[in-house]
Order: C-alpha cells, then structure tokens, then sequence
C-alpha cells in the first residue's frame, strides 16, 4: 500500500478512532486512575494502591456475582446462538410473510428493557396473579403456582432467559443476512448433488457462514459479561445475590455503598475480563484454522 | 468583503441591542433549581408547584424549577453524581444520612435551625418534623415538609375472621399472625423490592428492648448485631418472613403490596401515614374495614414507652448557601405562611407545620397529628442511620434472612463485618 493510500485510510478511520478513544479508552484509563484510591464520591481521595484490588479477591459477594455472570453468559450464549440460528433457518424456510415474521421477532429488541422486565415481572407475579400462574392454574397445577422471581433457585435462570429473549433477534438478522449472502449456485450444486434440506444446512450454509458465526460469538460472549439492566431492573440482583452480576455489583458499589474507588476496581475487572474472553476466543479460532478476526 | 463592510454597522447596531435586552434578564430573573426525590404526581410536589406559582403573581421574576424523580434509586445516582462533581443544585432533598453529612462538613448548605429562627417559624413545625432530620449533635440542615406516623394497618374483616383483635405486645403479634395463617389468610403484605420495610419490621424488636440505644451503639461500633439484642431482631425477622409474608415478598413492590391490603387479600400491612389517601372512604375518613394499631411493645421492661414508634418527617430538602438569598428568604417566608393548610386541605397530606383545624376536616387527620404530637422520642430509622454499604448488605441479607437463605448468626456477621469495614475505612 502507498504511503498516500495508508495516509487516506487513517483518514477515513480517524473519526472512529476518535470517538472510541474518548467513549471507551479514556473512561477505561479514568476508572483505573480511580481504582487505586479509596474515594466516597466527595471529599479527599486517599491513595490505597491495589488496595482496592486485594479487597476484590477476597470479597465473596464479587465472587457470587463473578459466578453468577458466568453462568449468566454460558447460558445466555447458548440459548441466544440457538434461538437466533432458529429463527434464521425459520426466515429461510418461509417465503410469504417473511418481513412480517422478521419485525415481529424483531420487536423485543426494540422495546425498553424497563417495558421489557415489567412484562415479565407482571406475566410471573403471584399477587396479583400473572399469566404464568394462571396457565398453572388452568392446567391443574394450582400446587406449582409460585413467585419464580422470589426464588433464589430460578431468579438467575429467569433473568438470562429474558435477556436472552430481549436479543435473540439481533442474531437471527445476524445469520439470516448471512445465510442470505451465500452464492446461490453453490447451493443449487449441493441439490442436483443430491443434498437434501439438513444437509444443505450442515455441508454448505453453515460451513459458508463460520466466520460470521464467530464474530457472533465473540460479540456475544462480551456482551453477556458485561450484562446489566436485564438483572437490574427485573430482580435488583435479587433475591439476596442469587442474580447479582459483576455490573449490577458495580453500580451498587457506587452509588449504593459510594466505593468509587472499589466500584472503578471492578469496572477495570469487567474491562480486562472481557479483554480476555475475545483474545481467549480469537487464539481457540486461529488454532482451530480461522482467520484473524 | 464588501458585503461585510456594509453590514458591520448593522450588525453591531444589533449586538448592542441583544445586549441591551438580555441584561436585565440576567440581573434581574432569579431561578432556582430544585431536585426533588419525589414523583411528579406527588402531592407535595404539585402543592409546592401551586405555592411557587401563586409567589410568581407579585413576583414575576422568580422561579423554582421542580426537578422530579422516577424513582429513589435514581435520584441518588444522579445527587451523588452531582455531588462529586460540585454541580449540586439549589435545593435538593437528601436524608440525614452519612453522605448528606459530608456535604454539610463541607459548608455547602445552610444552617436550616437558624432560617427558622431568622423566619420566625421554628415553633410552628411538629417535633417530629425538626427532631427527624437532627444530627447527633443537634444541627438541622434540611428542611422538612411533613409528618408522618408509622402504624400497622389491618383489615377489621379478616382480622373478626380469625378471631383476634389488635395486637399489645410482640408476642401477641406473632400469636395473631399465627391465627391468621390458620385461618387461610394471608397474614402481612409487604414490598419486598424496597428494603425499608423489612428493615422497620427488624428494628421493632431492639426500639423495645433498649430504645435507640442500640442503633446508636450499632453504628458507632460499640454494639454487635450478634449481641443478644441483635440476634432476637433478625430471629423475629426470619419469624415473619418464612411464616407470614405473603408468598414471593421478595418480588413484590411497593404498588402490589399496597394492592395487596387494600384489595383486602392481606390482613396486616405496615405503612407510614403518607399512604393516608389509599385508606379513606368516600367521606374522607378511614374506610370502615380498615383500622391501625401502633408499634407493639415488648415487655413491661421495655427502654421505650408505647407511645413511642417510627415517626417520620419524610425526605427533606437542603438549600445551598449560594442560593439563600435575600429573594429566597422572601419566597420562604411566603412559602411557610401558606404551606400547612395548603398541604393538609389540598394535598391531603400531613404537612411538617402545624395547620389550621378546621371543622369539615375528617378525624382521622386529627388523630394522627395528635398521634404525632404525642411522640417524645421517636424510633430512629436504621435506613438512615446506618451507612450506605451496611444498608445496602442489610437489605440484601434481610431478604435472605427472611426467606430462610441464611442463618441469624451468619446475618449478624454479614452486617457486623459490614459496619466494621465502614468504621475502619471512615
């Protein structure tokens, strides 16, 4: 490339560069200038080195939450790859009413995740009985009518299967695009190849989209890490700990207990975490062959 | 070039005549921010909103500008965030609590117990309204806008159904519980979401027993939520919460558990006198199948009278010393003249000074502000006493507690461990 060529490039790059520099980097640099001091939110701030960061090992409540997010982005990741690639293959397998299908199942990414969570708190609530106990009811199950949300058992369960819910769709219109970028003749020869429907799907459509595919996962996996407002709003991390995540700890350190100082510790935790979860994932790519995404 | 030249005289023709009109705007137009912790539809805010408007008919160039809240969580944020950038507004609710307190060390907003005094007002407020919002060394920095008592409200029906009449004693709560329970009702709705209530229902058992004494000591490190004392709370509470909350409490707000009484689905719900309204008839009175009793008491060896209980003065609201100005003081003035019977006629709220009674207004009001007048030492409030990390462990805990997740002596821990980082980190 010319050096004109490599000039211009920068150019057309710089805004972005910009932005992220101010909207991630320097909040990234800020919370990590914070981290080492212990720092109500007034007042003077007292220099604690990695104070902050020894508290956080041996904090138990960050562990749970740690855990908690684990299998909150274990989970969320498998039930999103899954629900999303159905819905795709769904979108591939109809053709009349295909837009309609598409903003329906598209719908709950738009909504508030505040309208979202109030939907579900109404639809598992006890008093006054929402439509989850009510089909119990109706089924004769009266005896398995509860309050899941006031479960410690289910409380995480239920707040990565709305979250899920919530985003799914952007996954689906992630791989139905990519499904629908695929060179029709390919898939023409796979038919008078004699490839029936599945394996199409398996030999051809799915092989054709691996990239994507990763690139899903990798976006994915650091969105879930850092999940927050589903847990937020729907359970308050709640019962107990039982659905706290690393973020809603997070912003409860600050603005409840007024840690600064710990909260931006663990906001630089959050940060270097998911830093590790895509490098983790694009050395597993490039072992098993990918190319550097 | 040219062009510019020509127009250079209009141009500044005009700027001297943009300067001429926006200078008396800013000498003259005085507006106040004010960031309420409250809902736009609070009664208080719309009574204030009425008084600032009927202030702005004589006094057109002032104004107070109501900032509402959506909710209280919110509103922290936000003051904390504007706090510690130094960007506090002119007035701003706050409660008397370890974080407000460093703002007053900072000299940042007026001596409230002085404007009385300046105003001539100070005898004209319920003493609730000016002990609630005191320090521990007696200063006032927040101004308070109601008074309002804390009872046990229940439903005369359900309660003539299990056969049994208000509770005295502590004991005698449990044991009325314990009959509701048997008669198939449920026995207390409670929000859950919010920690305030469970933390009102552990602080029963300690007001009793050794008055304000113990979350004096708690507090201060002197006291031990595992001390005797400490364990009896969390064993009452984890009593109430696997036995006689409604069924997932945890889960439930504020709305549903009000819904939940007043649908006449609950037998006992515990709620200030700030939800008045939820309760009255048509007359404007209690509704027949509702009635209150206060704070049982313990023993005949209690540290607090009955007559004692939680007494709050509500959120208050603190004014910047940059903003008390000489206008400022005049709108007070105006503003504390016409609050009480505006607030308790209108808002149909129990306003924090002393209103006119007058003949059509309905017992129950009159009750409960003598109620009120008759508190001498109020219960103080662990939510605000305590430091915001232990609040936010104790309500998290609490909600374990009560639902059989965790043990009193490992509850105990958690909130004496909590407290401790606090003292050792202040």
């Amino acid at each position: 490339m010319s050096r004109s060529r490599s000039a211009s490039a920068w150019l057309y790059v710089l805004p972005a560069l910009i932005l992220f520099t101010l909207l991630v980097i320097v909040p990234i640099i800020w919370s990590l200038s914070f981290s080492v001091f212990k720092w109500n939110g007034i007042g003077a701030k007292v220099f604690i080195g990695i104070g902050n960061y020894v508290r956080m090992w041996n904090d138990g409540l960050f562990r749970r939450a740690f855990v908690n997010n684990l299998i909150f982005a274990g989970l969320g990741t498998v039930v999103q790859v899954v629900l999303g690639m159905g819905m795709a293959i769904l979108l591939m397998s109809i053709t009349r009413f295909r837009d309609f299908v598409k903003v329906a199942y598209f719908i709950p990414c738009v909504i508030s995740s505040v309208a979202i969570c109030q939907i579900f708190a109404k639809l598992f609530a006890l008093n006054p009985e929402g439509v989850f106990n009510a089909l119990l009811g109706a089924a004769g199950l009266a005896a398995w009518k509860g309050a899941p949300l006031s479960d410690p058992h289910l409380a995480l369960v239920i707040v990565t299967l709305v979250d899920a819910y919530k985003f799914c769709a952007i996954y689906m219109v992630i791989y139905f695009s990519a499904f629908m970028g695929i060179d029709a003749q390919l898939l023409e020869a796979a038919e008078l190849d004699g490839a029936n429907w599945w394996q199409r799907y398996v030999h051809v459509r799915f092989p054709m989209i691996r990239t994507v595919f990763l690139i899903s996962l990798v976006v994915l996996i650091s969105g879930t890490l850092k999940g927050f407002d589903v847990s937020y709003i729907l359970t308050g991390g709640g019962p107990g700990a039982s659905s706290e995540l690393v973020s809603t700890y997070m912003y409860k350190t600050i603005f409840n207990s007024l840690n600064f100082g710990y909260g931006s510790a663990i906001a630089v935790f959050l940060a270097v975490e998911c830093l590790l979860a895509v490098a983790i994932m694009q050395r597993l790519f490039r072992s098993s062959g990918q190319e550097r995404m | 070039m040219n062009c510019f030249k020509c127009s250079r005289p209009g141009l500044a023709a005009m700027l001297v005549a943009l300067a001429a009109s926006a200078a008396p705007l800013s000498t003259e137009a005085k507006t106040y921010q004010y960031m309420s912790a409250h809902s736009v539809n609070d009664s208080f805010v719309k009574t204030l909103r009425s008084l600032v408007d009927g202030y702005k008919k004589d006094h057109p160039d002032f104004d107070l500008v109501i900032e509402t809240a959506a909710d209280r969580d919110a509103f922290n944020s936000k003051l904390r965030i504007l706090a510690s950038s130094d960007q506090l507004p002119d007035w701003f609710d706050a409660d008397p609590e370890p974080f407000f307190r460093q703002i007053v060390e900072q000299g940042k907003v007026i001596d409230v117990a002085k404007l009385y005094e300046d105003l001539g007002i100070s005898d004209r407020f319920y003493p609730i309204s000016l002990s609630y919002p005191k320090w521990d060394d007696g200063a006032l920095s927040l101004i308070t806008w109601q008074a309002n008592a804390e009872y046990f409200w229940y439903n005369k029906d359900l309660f003539a159904k299990a056969g049994v009449e208000p509770p005295k004693t502590i004991d005698d709560l449990l044991a009325v519980l314990a009959k509701l329970k048997e008669a198939g009702i449920t026995p207390i709705s409670i929000d859950g979401k919010d920690y305030w209530p469970a933390m009102r229902y552990l602080a029963i058992p300690p007001f009793r027993a050794e008055g304000n004494g113990f979350i004096d000591k708690l507090k201060a490190g002197e006291a031990k939520m595992s001390d005797p004392t400490g364990i009896a709370a969390a064993k009452f509470l984890q009593t109430l919460g696997e036995k006689y909350f409604q069924q997932g409490f945890s889960s439930t707000d504020y709305t549903a558990a009000l819904d939940l009484f007043t649908s006449g689905k609950a037998a006992v719900y515990y709620m200030g006198t700030w939800e008045l309204p939820s309760f009255l008839g048509e007359n404007g009175d209690l509704k027949p199948n509702i009635g209150y009793f206060t704070m049982p008491i313990g023993s005949d060896k209690d540290a607090s009278p009955p007559t004692d209980w939680f007494a709050v003065s509500g959120i208050g609201t603190a004014v910047l010393k940059t903003a008390d100005t000489p206008e400022m003081r005049d709108f007070l003035k105006y503003l504390f003249a016409n609050y009480a019977d505006k607030a308790l006629y209108e808002g149909h709220y129990l306003p924090s000074i002393v209103p006119t009674f007058k003949p059509d207004l309905p017992p129950i009001y009159k009750r409960i502000l003598d109620d009120i007048a008759g508190v001498k030492t109020f219960a103080k409030v662990w939510d605000v006493q305590l430091d915001p990390s232990t609040v936010d462990t104790m309500g998290r805990e609490d909600t374990n507690l009560a639902l059989g997740q965790t043990t009193p002596e490992d509850y105990a821990a958690a909130i004496d461990q909590s407290i401790q980082t606090y003292l050792q980190n202040k």
